[in-house]
């Protein structure tokens, strides 16, 4: 089927599924109005609708991606917005680079470009639906980039892949559930994974955000800020916070020029500290001191 | 500083790190930091636990082959000051 083809039928599929699933359709309006994106639950349902038809392009485009990217055709459909000292550090063949990413616009391609500079090793949670599992497990890797548990296997890996040069990417809007740091995101404490900073802390990888918007159909523009180089105290909590809210306020801006684009229906401020719905937290005011502190364990 | 004194003292950082039970009494040098559940996250913070504990800088080559408890104090001990 053509990319056309496939995204027509795809489009239909996500306003079915949109329809259907009221759970996650809560979840992301729910979740657009504590972002004060928008004000009203109409133009909220609006933003939600269009970001689930937005997630069924990422698939199918992801899927597609060999016939949108192979070749010299990612020429064509890719413009890339790069920041020089991103390019350098990605052009220097002996120094891995840590690369931050969320669940907006489309991450997989993102990564499928990110390889055509560096071999990209992508960490990921493994799916809780068997069924998506078993397909991300059955895909075979695209151009130099492959994906890697989180949980599993060598624990001392990531240091190894970055000592081979190779870029390790992670996407940092995962709900940490009791693993990591309270971080505000849309002004509201959401729970965040403290991998990326701690590697960035441990081994002077350097640290670059940035994230694949779509402009059209099988087309997309490539962006990168300068380096995230926050002044780091030596404490960890407050350095990896530091690194961690400028990823955030760099992910907001990005989620702001493109609402729709972003994967509004996962539960990123599930063990924040705060959920919609819940009282006593808005913008401008203090989060209370349950949620100013570390979570869990990890985070002393 | 004694090897089984930085032992008993890495016990302390890794318990802090741990994210299921450990039976402290059953762990030695030959334990597999792997088998004693530190994932790949986990051990970022007791790395770090490590920097703050000992008051030192881990590199992060020198650990990259480590799977053991021992491997992991062989890697820092010349580094710790006695």
């Amino acid at each position: 089927m053509s990319l056309a083809g496939a995204l027509r039928v795809m489009r239909g599929v996500s306003d079915l599924w949109f329809a259907l699933d009221r759970k996650r359709r809560r979840v992301a309006v729910e979740n657009i109005l504590a972002s004060e994106i928008v004000d009203t639950p109409h133009a909220a349902r609006r933003v939600a609708r269009a970001s689930a038809r937005h997630f069924g392009t990422v698939l199918v485009e992801s899927l597609k991606s060999a016939e949108i990217l192979g070749g010299e055709r990612w020429r064509e459909n890719v413009t890339l917005e790069m920041h020089p000292e991103v390019l350098a550090a990605l052009a220097d063949p002996e120094r891995g680079v840590l690369v931050a990413s969320a669940h907006f616009g489309n991450w997989e391609v993102a990564a499928q470009i990110l390889s055509l500079f560096k071999p990209v090793v992508g960490i990921v949670r493994r799916n809780s639906n068997r069924h998506v599992q078993a397909l991300l497990e059955r895909r075979k890797p695209r151009f130099r980039f492959r994906l890697t548990d989180e949980w599993v296997g060598d624990p001392t890996r990531f240091f190894s892949i970055l000592a081979e040069g190779r870029a390790l990417a992670l996407l940092v809007d995962l709900d940490a559930r009791g693993r990591g740091i309270p971080v505000d995101f849309f002004a509201r404490p959401a729970a965040t994974h403290t991998t990326l900073p701690m590697l960035h802390l441990l081994t002077g990888a350097p640290l670059v955000f940035g994230y694949c918007l779509r402009t059209g159909p099988g087309r997309f523009l490539v962006r990168s800020a300068p380096l995230v180089t926050p002044p780091k105290t030596g404490r960890r909590v407050e350095d990896c916070r530091a690194i961690l809210e400028v990823v955030h306020q760099r992910l907001e801006a990005a989620i702001r020029s493109a609402p729709e684009q972003y994967l509004w229906a996962h539960g990123r401020w599930k063990h924040g500290h705060w959920r919609p719905g819940m009282p006593g937290v808005g913008r401008g005011e203090s989060i209370p001191a349950a949620a100013a502190g570390p979570l869990g364990r990890s985070s002393r | 500083m004694r090897r089984e004194e930085i032992l008993e003292r890495m016990k302390g950082v890794m318990e802090e790190a741990a994210t299921e039970p450990i039976d402290w009494s059953k762990v030695d040098e030959s334990s597999s930091l792997e088998g004693l559940g530190f994932d790949s996250l986990a051990i970022l913070d007791v790395l770090y636990g490590v920097e703050q504990e000992f008051e030192l800088e881990v590199d992060a080559e020198e650990v990259t082959d480590v799977e053991t408890l021992g491997e992991l104090l062989t890697a820092l001990e010349e580094r710790i000051e006695p």
